[in-house]
């Protein structure tokens, strides 16, 4: 079970004098089961290399393939293909267009052709898994804050019960509450779920924290693609892409240059505070 | 997609006819367009043909993608071919069946209706190729600044229309985007009959015009707080000046309009 892309090259508006080559010889694996970060520089193609894990976008060369299927073989349903892989758009908030926000979720199971019953049952449990209570089901989608109407969107998605969750940006233009509100359900969603989430983000913190593995976009090519500590350790390299490492790390490693033996691979908070404990407990041994 | 439109989207090079004023080059496409409506012998559009062939050489833009750009009019043009074939009286009679029939005034009529249409829209094309939106406006508005005297709201007549310019390719690109959200949620715009694939237009179009809206009170906003107040005492940090090709293409153009007359009179 796995999506794959195989030598993918894209290019926007080939033959004109506008022409971009987007993305450059991609090779990927992704996995049932793990919590992907994707980071990249704005413009470095990673918006546009998620839109080929659900075949709305086709590579101009390679391939994408779902379970070893090529995803744009003669005859093959990227309709249904869609269902397995959720894809949540940046600003999915945009895309709301109901009366009330339980017709809303209903639109993507409604799509997929299940009966009346189903539809309403997946709804009501993607509504769950984002934290949203049966006293939102009759209210505009318009009357409700940022945070919760992405909530509303991305139950649209989970509704057709992908077994691949993407999400560009899901964070972005939310206060520091809304964002721990959705990188929470995030988590509780690949943890409990077993929902293979895959999320593109510019923020450091936001990837360091949650995820397993790290893959780098620089200029459409695939810099490093790692655990967060491996890759967290070519942060000269990260600079120069316009990315950086997480806040923690550079304290770690200031705290190593002025004699502090803390480890400088650490990511996250929780990690950092246990490393500089025993640092500390080692000096003054 | 959408995207794929040529017809009327700026094509960035450098050339001697992009440099032009946007004023000699609206001045230019009224020029060509009376010229073809002068026309009415085979000469006058040799003239006229050569004439916009030796415009699109200097201007570097590709005829092929010129050419592209006639796609979305082929429809119309079939049909205005088709009512002049068919349609028009006159001698010799060479068919007819009913009220159709096949004349001699009638396939020259279509021939040149032909013609004509197509080198309007490349005459008008041209000028879009090879004029930026915003340049456009600009030259629309100094150009008709003499209509204020019959209070016409010439300077807010052009800033909207250089919003609603601005705001095509902004929108085209929310639609593609919007289209594609709904896509991943398992919405299908390709099958079903007429009234499914308008039905299936309404998570398309409502987002849309919200989006439109958001955008709307978003600009007057940041116009307000730039202190846009109207035309008024505004300045330009580019006036517009007319230069000496400028002046060279004014005398080129009532140089081949006096030509397509005379071809007009002599033939």
């Amino acid at each position: 079970m796995s999506i794959e892309c195989r030598n993918v090259n894209y290019f926007y508006g080939k033959g004109t004098p506008s022409e971009v080559h987007v993305l450059k010889d991609i090779n990927l694996t992704i996995h049932k089961g793990e919590f992907i970060g994707i980071i990249g520089h704005t413009g470095s193609g990673k918006s546009t290399l998620i839109q080929h894990l659900n075949g709305l976008l086709q590579a101009t060369e390679g391939e994408v393939c779902y379970d070893g299927v090529n995803i744009f073989s003669e005859g093959y349903d990227r309709r249904a293909l869609r269902g397995h892989v959720g894809l949540v758009f940046q600003y999915p908030e945009h895309q709301l267009f109901e009366t009330d926000v339980f017709t809303d979720v209903c639109f993507g199971p409604k799509n997929q052709g299940l009966s009346q019953e189903e539809i309403q049952q997946r709804a009501r449990e993607a509504m769950d898994m984002v934290g949203l209570t049966e006293d939102y089901d009759k209210r505009s989608p318009f009357e409700l804050s940022g945070g919760q109407k992405r909530r509303v969107a991305i139950a649209g998605v989970l509704a057709m019960k992908p077994d691949y969750l993407i999400l560009d940006e899901p964070t972005a233009g939310l206060d520091p509450g809304g964002r721990d509100e959705i990188l929470g359900v995030l988590r509780k969603l690949h943890e409990e779920n077993g929902i293979t989430v895959i999320l593109v983000s510019h923020s450091m913190e936001d990837v360091a924290n949650y995820v397993d593995r790290i893959i780098v976009i620089n200029n459409g090519e695939i810099a490093f693609d790692d655990v967060p500590h491996q890759v967290f350790r070519h942060y000269k390299e990260l600079e120069a892409f316009g990315l950086s490492a997480p806040q923690v790390t550079y304290i770690a490693r200031a705290l190593r240059e002025r004699g502090l033996m803390v480890d400088d691979t650490v990511t996250t908070v929780e990690e950092a505070k246990k490393s500089i404990l025993k640092a500390l407990k080692n000096k003054n041994k | 997609m959408l995207k794929d439109i040529t017809l009327g989207q700026y094509y960035p090079v450098d050339s001697p006819i992009h440099r032009l004023d946007p004023r000699t080059k609206l001045s230019a496409t009224m020029i060509y367009i009376v010229s073809l409506f002068l026309a009415d012998n085979l000469f006058c559009y040799l003239m006229a043909i050569l004439f916009i062939f030796a415009v699109i050489h200097i201007s570097r833009v590709p005829l092929g993608y010129i050419v592209r750009g006639l796609r979305p009019i082929f429809f119309l043009l079939m049909i205005s071919v088709a009512f002049n074939l068919f349609l028009t009286n006159g001698e010799p009679v060479y068919w007819k069946w009913g009220f159709l029939q096949l004349t001699g005034t009638g396939i020259r009529q279509a021939f040149f209706m032909a013609l004509r249409l197509i080198f309007l829209i490349m005459g008008s094309s041209l000028m879009t190729f090879t004029t930026t939106p915003t340049a456009l406006t600009d030259g629309m508005e100094k150009g008709l600044r003499f209509l204020r005297v019959f209070k016409v709201p010439v300077h807010e007549v052009a800033m909207m229309m250089s919003i609603a310019l601005r705001f095509i390719p902004i929108l085209t690109e929310e639609a593609d985007k919007i289209q594609k959200a709904q896509m991943a949620r398992g919405a299908d715009f390709e099958n079903g009959n007429l009234i499914a694939r308008a039905k299936a237009l309404i998570p398309l179009l409502v987002p849309l015009f919200i989006s439109a809206f958001r955008r709307a009170t978003d600009l007057a906003m940041a116009m307000e707080a730039r202190c846009y107040h109207g035309g008024d005492g505004r300045t330009k940090m580019f006036p517009l000046q007319y230069k000496k090709n400028d002046h060279l293409s004014y005398l080129i153009l009532f140089g081949y309009l006096l030509i397509v007359i005379l071809l007009r009179f002599l033939f």
